[in-house]
């Protein structure tokens, strides 16, 4: 059995951040249920890729990556009958995870001090970009300028150009992956104490907080007044940064220069291990020992694939890879003889490998289940079967557009 | 105590830098008492600072990173007044013990016996050599979750291969999807995403593990292969490679469907604005915040593709408005208006931000080796369980007596032996590894 089986979650998230939370969710076992609108339904399904680069919202890459493992009914929420059905779906929920900005739910009727009533032991995470209070409230944003508020692009890059956004939207998939951590414990507490709350999680403070140099640098400007700057490779001697293979980059990190004998060894030179001066920790920190190490390592690497070099120096213990397309991702050996990817079938997209477990653990943990689902697949067995609406009920629905 | 959501649960955290330690605070957070194992005969490189006494002079000539030392002076406790550890050191106990040695090992079983999670993200295979491995302790302690976060994962040809979170950045494909278009990798900077993934997800796990044993009563070992997990952030690139048999390279600052997106200079050395403008509604609010009115109807940027097509002439315009303004004030006029915009922050930017100040995100807390700091805070807040910030970061071997006496029940004639035969300390040793 999986870990999370049992656990309900009614999902009224898109694009990327609930999604991903809710992804590690159903990834181990919750059923998640997700609404969606009836026109369109997730904007991810508009978001590509696409095969062909031809949309078609079955056949989003995004959607179909970030859905895996769910159930899909489109409900417009506001309407009547919609907030009706959403509340009705709620007390037959233990989660509901929602992205909405935060003037909407209550509007509908639909915030946590509403749906709490209906079923006090409710765990409710709202998703925003500045969180449900403050005077960033409103404000409008995307994973852009959150990411730039937050500081991580002033500290990314090159000090010669502007400051540099991460890959694609890291900064959704960060509030994603926070808020399934607080969606747990809040799911623990509600097992152990009985208790349901609301988690208001805020795009803003997850970019402000990010443990790569952001939280380490809001505590270290305070120490020492420097700011975190751009840094491109690091100008030690032994290398540390991305550098030329043949066919491509790779990337070394040999600092500290205790590591040097390592690198006499990768790069074919055992015999330099000799060399007195290289015993001299002082000798590490001369312009002298740089380009004495740039001549060596330069002409190594740029005869091997990145590929090549990786092995080569892991050999020899040191911290080197290969810097991969998503292509070389998708043929690493590694992956696969760990069996990453899976292969599934999926009724308009066909098939396709899915990535597989976030973590694994010794007894069932990640399973793909089912591929993402077609948008509206699961309204008939959910609204008929779960909350009893009759086949006349369903097709008025239907008729007013709710569904 | 709250009552919170780990209250009742044990940690001991065997991890180092940062993804390890930050998935422990996670932990923490919520409740679980965190207990640091750490050796006054042995400093982990980039974990309390860079070397266990780094002179002064040593400090001034470190990167940035490494120079991140309270006041830039080492002074006589170096371990414990560097930004690295003690940023993330919230509710975190420490205690010392020399696992290398046989005494130490059974120290640290008692402690297994008596906990519910341990976390480590050491080179694969390091605990096992001191008896530590799961296979050592699962017996101590069946309902024990161990959870190991290796970045290779521990099967498979690279299974013994080492990396940081750079190497994982650029392995992952995230590095190819950085970087400025038309420029070389190295441009793209160092940086370390992977090290603010994993520790997250990584907490998570362990949740779901203290799920499924209230189920079962069994822990169980957890493999968080640090590698897999990221990569399930590039979906969309994955599916391309897949899909399309390609691997489109980075777009820089911009976006494929938004435009104009970027960032713009800013009044002062290296200041800039983020804008991000979509649809049309929000391209009519920055031509009228940039009193451009005309732009909005002209023909060049009709629409998202033209203004796409045509991104380079839009970014002279609004370069041209941006260059004499102040970036917050850039971002408060743009936000009056409606458009998606703000400053690329500096870290005194977000240690004064009125937005961040009236949600309460840092902590102001005393801490004994290095002073009063606002420490930040949260990711999230919970309405019936706030997450704690109870305690600042532990100076090396602070909660000894904790640990040795009120845990394992030690008496004086006990931990007299344990500090003459160099477990207990506070101090790294002359002669440490």
């Amino acid at each position: 059995m999986q870990p999370l089986a049992g656990l309900r979650v009614l999902d009224l998230t898109w694009h990327i951040a609930g999604p991903y939370c809710t992804k590690l969710l159903a990834d181990y076992g919750a059923s998640v249920l997700k609404i969606e609108r009836p026109a369109g339904g997730d904007p991810a399904r508009a978001a590509g890729p696409f095969p062909g680069d031809i949309p078609h919202p079955e056949r989003s890459g995004l959607f179909l990556h970030l859905n895996t493992n769910k159930q899909s009914v489109t409900v417009n929420i506001k309407t009547d009958a919609g907030q009706e059905i959403i509340r009705q779906l709620v007390r037959e929920s233990d989660i509901l995870v929602e992205s909405f900005a935060p003037r909407v739910l209550p509007c509908l009727g639909l915030d946590y001090p509403a749906l709490s009533k209906i079923n006090p032991r409710l765990v409710m995470c709202s998703i925003s970009n500045f969180g449900q209070s403050g005077p960033y409230r409103d404000w409008k944003a995307t994973n852009f300028t959150i990411e730039a508020m937050g500081g991580l692009p002033s500290c990314t890059g090159d000090p010669e150009f502007e400051p540099l956004k991460q890959a694609d939207h890291l900064m959704e998939y960060l509030g994603g992956q926070a808020a399934a951590a607080a969606i747990m414990g809040a799911a623990l507490h509600q097992r152990w104490a009985g208790v349901g709350q609301h988690i208001d999680l805020s795009l803003y403070e997850v970019s402000a907080a990010c443990a790569d140099r952001r939280m380490t640098g809001l505590l270290g400007y305070q120490y020492t007044r420097q700011i975190a700057d751009r840094v491109p490779n690091l100008p030690t001697a032994l290398p540390y940064g991305y550098f030329a293979a043949s066919d491509g980059f790779a990337c070394f990190i040999v600092a500290p220069p205790a590591r040097w004998t390592r690198f006499m060894d990768m790069i074919g030179r055992p015999d330099l291990k000799a060399g007195q001066r290289f015993h001299d920790p002082g000798f590490w920190s001369t312009p002298e020992a740089k380009e004495e190490m740039d001549l060596l390592f330069y002409p190594w690497l740029s005869d091997r694939t990145k590929q090549q070099a990786f092995e080569e120096g892991q050999k020899h213990r040191i911290a080197c890879c290969p810097v991969n397309t998503a292509a070389d991702v998708l043929t690493d050996p590694h992956l696969s003889a760990r069996g990453f990817f899976q292969h599934a079938d999926h009724p308009e997209a066909g098939l396709l490998p899915y990535t597989g477990p976030s973590f694994r653990l010794e007894r069932e943990g990640f399973a793909l289940r089912s591929t993402a689902p077609l948008l509206g697949r699961h309204n008939s067995q959910v609204l008929g079967g779960t909350l009893g609406l009759s086949p006349q009920e369903l097709a008025v629905l239907r008729a007013t557009g709710c569904i | 105590m709250a009552n919170l959501p780990l209250s009742r649960i044990r940690v001991l955290d065997f991890t180092l830098i940062w993804a390890g330690p930050h998935a422990v605070m996670m932990l923490g957070d919520l409740g679980a008492e965190i207990i640091r194992v750490e050796s006054t005969n042995h400093h982990i490189t980039n974990t309390r600072g860079f070397v266990a006494k780094p002179t002064k002079d040593l400090v001034k000539r470190l990167g940035y990173l490494g120079s991140l030392y309270a006041d830039l002076d080492p002074k006589d406790q170096p371990w414990n007044r560097h930004a690295m550890f003690n940023s993330m050191g919230r509710n975190k106990k420490s205690m010392t013990v020399d696992m290398t040695t046989t005494e130490g090992r059974d120290i640290l079983y008692d402690l297994i016996r008596i906990s519910d999670v341990l976390v480590e993200n050491n080179a694969v295979g390091m605990l096992a050599r001191f008896g530590l491995g799961y296979e050592d302790v699962r017996r101590l302690n069946p309902a024990l979750i161990y959870m190991s976060m290796p970045i290779f994962g521990l099967a498979g040809p690279y299974k013994d291969y080492l990396g940081f979170g750079v190497n994982g950045d650029a392995i992952t494909g995230v590095l190819w999807q950085r970087g400025y278009p038309g420029q070389d990798i190295p441009s793209a900077g160092v940086g370390n995403y992977m090290d603010a993934a994993s520790g997250v997800t990584a907490s998570y796990a362990v949740m779901t593990a203290l799920f499924e044993r209230d189920r079962t009563g069994k822990g169980q070992f957890v493999e968080f292969c640090q590698l897999e997990h990221l990569v399930t952030q590039i979906g969309g690139p994955i599916m391309d490679a897949a899909m399309n048999k390609r691997a489109l390279g980075s777009t820089g600052n911009r976006d494929p469907i938004r435009a104009p997106q970027g960032f713009y200079p800013c009044q002062g050395h290296d200041r800039w604005i983020a804008i991000s403008v979509g649809p049309d509604a929000e391209w009519a609010a920055l031509c009228l915040a940039i009193a451009q009115p005309a732009l909005e109807h002209d023909p060049r940027f009709a629409d998202p593709f033209l203004r796409h097509a045509n991104h380079d002439a839009l970014d002279t315009v609004i370069s041209a408005w941006s260059r004499t303004l102040d970036a917050r004030r850039a971002m408060e006029h743009l936000q009056r208006h409606g458009v998606p915009a703000g400053m690329a922050a500096q870290d005194p930017d977000v240690l004064e931000d009125p937005q961040l100040a009236a949600r309460e995100f840092f902590h102001q807390k005393h801490h004994a080796a290095t002073g009063t700091y606002r420490f930040p805070g949260h990711f999230y807040k919970m309405s019936a369980t706030p997450p704690r910030f109870d305690t600042p970061p532990p100076l090396l071997g602070e909660h000894n007596a904790y640990v040795y006496r009120d845990l394992l029940g030690k008496d004086d004639a006990a931990i007299r032996h344990l500090v003459e035969r160099g477990h207990i300390g506070t101090a790294y040793t002359e002669n440490m590894k």
